[in-house]
């Protein structure tokens, strides 16, 4: 390994930018799939408001209009925010904990690979006759199982089952890689209590992600062997569908709900925990402080990571199973706020202890935008995770408010705190503060005024993906909402223009970064911006843990982890 | 750097406030719809307290995000000592989680007894009704005077039987079937049988505070007790195909005395004293005796009102939906279809091939040449009235459908059968 430098190693451009092992090259290659994922799913909400705002205008018809639903969800969920950790992951793992790669370079470039032939499917089943799935990204069967009951249930329901299917197989490989990396190729001295939070973050996440996509796997194959090989995993005896019966007998449709919840709800912790992470190393950056309670979030992380297999069918509550497990997911569901509050309480004492230091500049903003939106979305989950208020509220825009504040805009938010955190790092250049902060401005008010609104709609009633809602007289006076929600969600829209420009006009024109411009302590900010192909000339030895900040008596006011604890008398590992 | 950091504050500040108020403008004006059950009430009081809760700890969070942006701290000497757990803010993080520990247990003990009251076992006096999912419809069925539902068998559905009733069960006789109407009395509890027929839906009252998915293959069984007499909506909560957003019923909560004429009326229907629903009045069919085909003889002429009252929220051609209005025509039959509408939408008139699913639109072409009204995609407007004259030149059975989108799907359509026998007398019949 030590001799992998990029000196020594001559390749084409197809083996350096497109086959490429590389991770770093990976982490782009997952940084520019998300973002380009992340625009094809923000023209269909986009869509999909004009279509709410002004349902008489019968911009979609009812089919289109489900398939909007469905493809923004699918690839929000798990095309954009799954693969964004994927990018952070790639590029950051190798580079926080001073390994040279990935330990398994062929496999990282297979997991790239394996997830573009899903992108590709998802993108082709637009243009297949019925067009793309209709039967929302839950895909309960038998809507999703019988071509006959949508016409989104045809072929662009199985191509949907495809992409999940490379996309389950991807992540796959791809937590394997990230496991393996952090246990086993950490530099000298980096033990696990000196790593970034981050890399734990990413760590907990890779765990989830290996004992959960499997199941999601096996249960996308059985939907799709009931499609086209006849099996009955989840159609029972006697289904009518369009006046003709349904040869399919002995299946039970919530079964597929139990095993699509399983992994549903830890893949909510997978798109959540890395942002936290990335997060707490921005704060303590920012705040020139060390994180408050490290050891403290480690086990919270650990606590939320390890209740989140107990908690799934807490979106089940009225599906039609027993209700003796209501009251027993209600009891795990409500224990998982506990480790889960102790992060964001310790996130938000950090920037409390650092006030007398804080160095305003992008990152920070999306940090403290991403803890107030993570805030708002979990406490308006408790009125979901509990039982007797879900009966009424399931289902309803509360839903839907609730779940893009936590999943959505929590994990946009740390997104965007870690591209403009590392986006030095990434690419040499410095982004535009001044446009960065314009981004913010804009971006942090319009989540709100987005999704807040649609809370009311769910106090109202308001079922989720009902094309045309002046079917109902108790919603009659809902309609003047949904166009302020359509006009705020333009706004939002809009304002992610100034973060591409941004993006884009810096990547050719920024300044140049040096090594370390915000004078971090971790071990990427020892390497060039942006690294060569390994990394670094030599593998760095750590010394201390990473959030010396602030150090009394320390030369300046933080000390990589390569500082030997001789030079300084204090420091070298957490606290507490 | 520090003085650029004020407005960040502020904006933080501003959120919170604007927030806290957009939910006291709310709860004037876009709240739940007032809870008319005996059981209502402990869904609410959950919400309400999980709302006051939630407040608390959203204005505390918030404002501990924005407080360290509004200070004017200064940089301690010296460099930076992590705080002791027994100071600030060691003491504020650690009693927020405990604060947090209490509110859960106390939250989830009052949940957990409220939940299983709820899904306890209905009483044995309550009222039965067999609560039955369908695209797009909702089916209501009551037992009748010997208190059991009858068999059902999927492979006797027809247009005529929608659930499949098996007329060989003595039980099934006097069973009274409903079509997105479902009648209760006012004070008696109720017992929900909810299944569905073809993919998952669910049972929603807003009122009741009771929300069930109806399950293909298992039948779950919920129970309230409306206390309030009135009208309320039923909608579906479960996204189950195109038709979703149309799948609406109401529940009318009526005296007990008012729910007695209604039964009894429905029983004497079941017997045929009484023609099933009001008298829908179809148009006086075409000139009586046989009509000449081809062109050039006097046309066969249907009158069709569409929106004719609220039956299916509106979605329905002389009151009627799901293909319960027939119209028969001997082949090669020059037919006039005249359509009026008095709905609150557009609609219009497409004759499509096909008997079972209706597509979701009009399509490209109709069965016939000249098969529909202009622009059947967008439709006629309320009050207008449109034609649609044809020759129906090949026999068999076509669906007549709404083309604007959503609606046929919705179970606006009704069936054109074309007799292969040119001697039929054309008419138009209703038939469940």
């Amino acid at each position: 390994m030590e001799a992998l430098t990029h000196e020594t190693i001559r390749e084409g451009v197809v083996r350096r930018y497109i086959f490429s092992q590389d991770h770093k090259i990976i982490g782009l290659q997952y940084l520019f799939t998300a973002l380009f994922m992340a625009l094809v799913g923000g023209a269909l909400a986009m869509l999909m408001r004009l279509h709410l705002g002004w349902p008489q205008n019968g911009l979609l018809d009812p089919a289109q209009y489900l398939a909007a639903v469905t493809m923004h969800g699918t690839i929000m969920v798990l095309f954009f925010l799954t693969t964004l950790p994927s990018a952070f992951g790639n590029f950051l793992i190798p580079l926080m904990i001073g390994a040279r790669d990935m330990a398994f370079p062929f496999v990282n470039m297979l997991s790239y690979w394996t997830l573009v032939p899903g992108v590709l499917s998802l993108l082709v089943s637009f243009f297949v006759p019925g067009g793309p799935a209709g039967s929302g990204w839950t895909a309960y069967p038998p809507l999703s199982a019988l071509p006959q009951a949508a016409p989104g249930s045809g072929l662009g329901q199985t191509l949907w089952l495809v992409a999940v299917a490379f996309l389950c197989m991807s992540s796959l490989l791809g937590s394997l890689n990230f496991i393996t990396t952090i246990l086993n190729l950490r530099a000298p001295g980096m033990s696990m209590t000196r790593l970034p939070l981050t890399i734990w973050a990413l760590l907990f996440t890779a765990i989830i992600a290996l004992l959960v996509f499997p199941v999601l796997l096996a249960a996308g194959l059985m939907l799709l062997l009931d499609r086209v090989a006849g099996t009955s995993f989840f159609e029972p005896a006697r289904l009518v569908v369009a006046g003709q019966v349904v040869p399919h007998a002995g299946g039970d449709p919530l079964l597929f709900q139990h095993l699509f919840w399983f992994f549903g709800h830890p893949e909510v912790y997978i798109l959540i925990i890395p942002p936290l992470g990335i997060i707490a190393d921005v704060l303590a950056t920012f705040t020139r402080t060390p994180v408050f309670g490290y050891r403290a979030i480690v086990l919270g992380l650990a606590g939320v990571t390890g209740l989140s297999f107990l908690v799934w069918a807490h979106h089940m509550y009225v599906s039609g199973m027993h209700p003796l497990l209501g009251g027993a997911f209600m009891a795990t569901t409500i224990a998982i706020s506990v480790p889960f509050s102790v992060v964001l309480v310790c996130l938000i004492a950090t920037l409390y202890q650092g006030q007398g230091r804080l160095r305003l500049a992008t990152p920070l903003l999306w940090a403290i935008g991403m803890l107030s939106v993570m805030v708002t979305g979990g406490l308006t989950g408790l009125f979901l995770g509990d039982a007797p208020s879900d009966l009424y509220l399931h289902d309803t825009y509360w839903v839907v408010g609730h779940f893009h504040f936590t999943m959505a805009l929590a994990a946009l938010s740390g997104g965007f705190a870690g591209i403009s955190y590392w986006f030095p790092k990434m690419f040499g250049r410095m982004l535009d503060e001044r446009l960065g902060r314009i981004h913010f401005a804009l971006t942090l008010p319009a989540m709100y005024a987005t999704f807040i609104p649609m809370h009311f709609l769910g106090l109202r009633g308001m079922s989720r993906r009902l094309y045309d809602v002046t079917f109902y007289h108790f919603l009659s006076g809902a309609q003047p909402v949904d166009v302020f929600i359509s006009l705020s969600a333009f706004v939002l829209g809009a304002a992610q223009l100034v973060f591409i420009a941004n993006f884009f006009w810096s990547l050719v024109r920024g300044p140049r970064a040096d090594r370390n411009p915000w004078r971090a302590t971790t071990l990427e900010w020892t390497a060039d911006s942006p690294p060569p192909h390994g990394n670094w000339p030599r593998i760095p030895v750590v010394h201390r843990w990473p959030y010396d900040y602030s150090l009394p008596g320390a030369p300046e006011d933080y000390l990589l982890q390569t500082v030997p604890t001789a030079a300084s008398p204090r420091g070298g590992d957490s606290p507490a | 750097m520090r003085e650029g950091r004020y407005w960040v504050g502020l904006l933080i500040l501003a959120l919170l406030g604007a927030t806290v108020a957009s939910f006291l403008v709310a709860a004037r004006s876009w709240w739940m719809p007032p809870e008319v059950t005996a059981q209502g009430h402990m869904v609410d009081d959950v919400i309400h307290i999980l709302l006051v809760l939630g407040a608390l700890f959203f204005v505390v969070a918030q404002f501990f995000l924005a407080f360290p942006l509004l200070r004017r701290g200064a940089p301690t000497p010296g460099g930076f000592t992590p705080p002791s757990l027994l100071r600030m803010p060691g003491i504020a993080a650690v009693a927020a989680v405990l604060v947090l520990v209490v509110a859960d247990t106390t939250v989830l003990a009052l949940s957990e007894r409220d939940w299983f009251r709820l899904y306890s076992a209905p009483p044995r006096d309550a009222l039965q009704v067999e609560v039955v999912g369908r695209q797009f419809q909702w089916y209501f069925r009551y037992p009748g005077p010997d208190g059991m539902l009858g068999r059902v068998d999927p492979r006797l559905v027809s247009p005529e039987n929608p659930l499949g009733l098996d007329p060989r069960d003595p039980a099934g006789a006097d069973d009274v079937v409903t079509v997105n109407d479902l009648r209760l009395p006012a004070g008696r509890p109720v017992a929900f049988h909810i299944t569905a027929v073809d993919v998952i839906h669910s049972f929603n009252v807003p009122a009741f505070r009771v929300k069930q998915d109806a399950v293909p293959g298992r039948v779950v069984t919920v129970w309230t007790t409306p206390l309030r007499p009135g009208t309320y909506e039923v909608a579906c909560a479960q996204l189950c195909g195109v038709g979703h957003y149309t799948m609406r019923a109401t529940a009318t909560v009526e005296t007990p005395e008012a729910f007695a004429r209604w039964v009894a009326s429905q029983e004497a229907a079941r017997r045929g004293e009484t023609p099933p629903t009001p008298p829908l009045a179809p148009p006086a069919p075409g000139p009586a005796g046989l009509p000449a085909p081809g062109a050039g003889a006097s046309p066969v002429a249907f009158t069709v009102v569409a929106g004719q009252g609220p039956s299916n929220a509106g979605l329905n051609f002389d009151g009627t939906a799901g293909g319960h209005l027939v119209f028969t025509v001997p082949v090669g039959a020059r037919v006039r279809l005249t359509l009026v509408n008095r709905g609150a939408l557009p609609h219009s008139l497409q004759v499509v091939p096909g008997t079972a699913s209706p597509p979701p639109a009009a399509l490209p072409q109709p069965a016939f040449p000249g098969a529909e009204t202009p622009s059947p995609g967008v439709g006629t407007g309320p009050g207008q009235t449109a034609e649609a004259t044809f020759v129906a030149r090949a026999p068999g059975r076509y669906l007549l459908i709404c083309g604007v989108p959503g609606h046929a799907v919705a179970g606006m359509y009704a069936v054109l059968d074309v007799s292969p026998s040119a001697s039929v007398r054309p008419r138009a019949t209703v038939q469940y």
